[in-house]
């Protein structure tokens, strides 16, 4: 088995079971950012379309990037371009969610998320993109601000303000509305 | 009334993104700021506390025949594709006498290729859904 600290590397190679590694590794991934950032109508379209402008960019990476920041970088941008197609609507985020549910997940916890993922689906589209950026893509804070081309102190505020109304909803108490 | 020191460094500080002995002195002694961090921290739990994403992969091959069809179809076509996505200039490509792959690459064009890339996992997701 070969680590995945490589893969990048063996993708650009052409090894195809470093393709069949990068679906298993990131398909569920991808396919789950796109849910939550642009809602569930057309994810899949939406995470096969930034499948293939992966590989098709894979040419391009340099290996002194970060591969999942520069994955999802990619994932992000095909996500703006789509938000701004269908600005208007948002659909419901993680639909899907219940079919993964396993058994022994406390129904506590699991209504703890919901209610999560339902304020993060209220947010503004910038503080729930940071906010899924830094969670579900795994970049820094740094790397989020390079990636959107924003201030450090502007991605910081858009999620405080993403991380406040998900704290209030979690530990209810006054709640102020923002948008940055 | 929340505290309002060290805005910028409090959320860099709870996702381990720098270190201060300022603020960490600070947090000692700071009910708001400790309050904040316990609740950041809380909100991740629940937030990571779903299962991790399942990959975009079919069934049990010998449950659902063709579901184990269509995902040996998808990592072919996945591997396939993404080598011949990768390939310079991929306009013309050298025509290889054997092996379907191989002639499924040589005349195709590149939009083709990722359609049917795209159909093959249409496919596998629909199967995996109805599993």
């Amino acid at each position: 088995m070969q680590r995945m600290e490589d893969l990048p590397r063996r993708l650009k190679r052409g090894d195809p079971a470093a393709f069949d590694e990068f679906h298993r590794a990131y398909s569920g991934r991808l396919l789950r950012f796109v849910t939550r950032l642009v809602g569930l109508r057309d994810a899949e379209d939406l995470a096969q379309e930034v499948y293939v402008r992966v590989l098709r960019s894979l040419p391009a990476y340099r290996e002194e990037q970060r591969f999942e920041s520069w994955l999802f970088t990619i994932a992000n941008h095909l996500c703006v371009d789509a938000h701004r197609r269908r600005r208007a609507t948002v659909e419901p985020l993680g639909v899907e969610a219940p079919r993964r549910y396993e058994p022994d997940w406390a129904a506590a916890r699991r209504e703890q998320f919901e209610a999560v993922l339902a304020e993060l689906r209220g947010l503004p589209f910038e503080q729930r993109q940071v906010f899924i950026l830094r969670e579900d893509a795994g970049l820094s804070f740094k790397e989020i601000a390079r990636t959107l081309d924003e201030p450090l102190g502007t991605v910081l505020a858009r999620m405080k303000y993403a991380m406040d109304r998900l704290r209030a909803r979690l530990s209810p108490r006054e709640v102020k509305e923002h948008a940055v | 009334m929340p505290c309002d020191r060290f805005a910028e460094i409090r959320l860099l500080h709870a996702y381990g993104e720098v270190e201060s002995p300022d603020f960490e002195t600070h947090l000692a002694t700071c009910v708001e700021c400790r309050a904040e961090a316990r609740e950041i921290d809380e909100v991740r739990g629940v937030y990571h506390s779903e299962p991790p994403p399942a990959p975009l992969r079919a069934p049990d091959a010998k449950r659902l025949p063709l579901a184990g069809w269509a995902a040996a179809a998808a990592a072919g076509v996945v591997a396939v594709t993404g080598w011949f996505l990768m390939q310079p200039a991929p306009r013309q490509m050298p025509v290889t006498p054997v092996g379907s792959e191989a002639r499924l690459m040589s005349g195709v064009s590149i939009d083709r290729q990722i359609a049917s890339v795209r159909e093959r996992l249409r496919i596998l997701r629909i199967t995996e859904k109805d599993f």
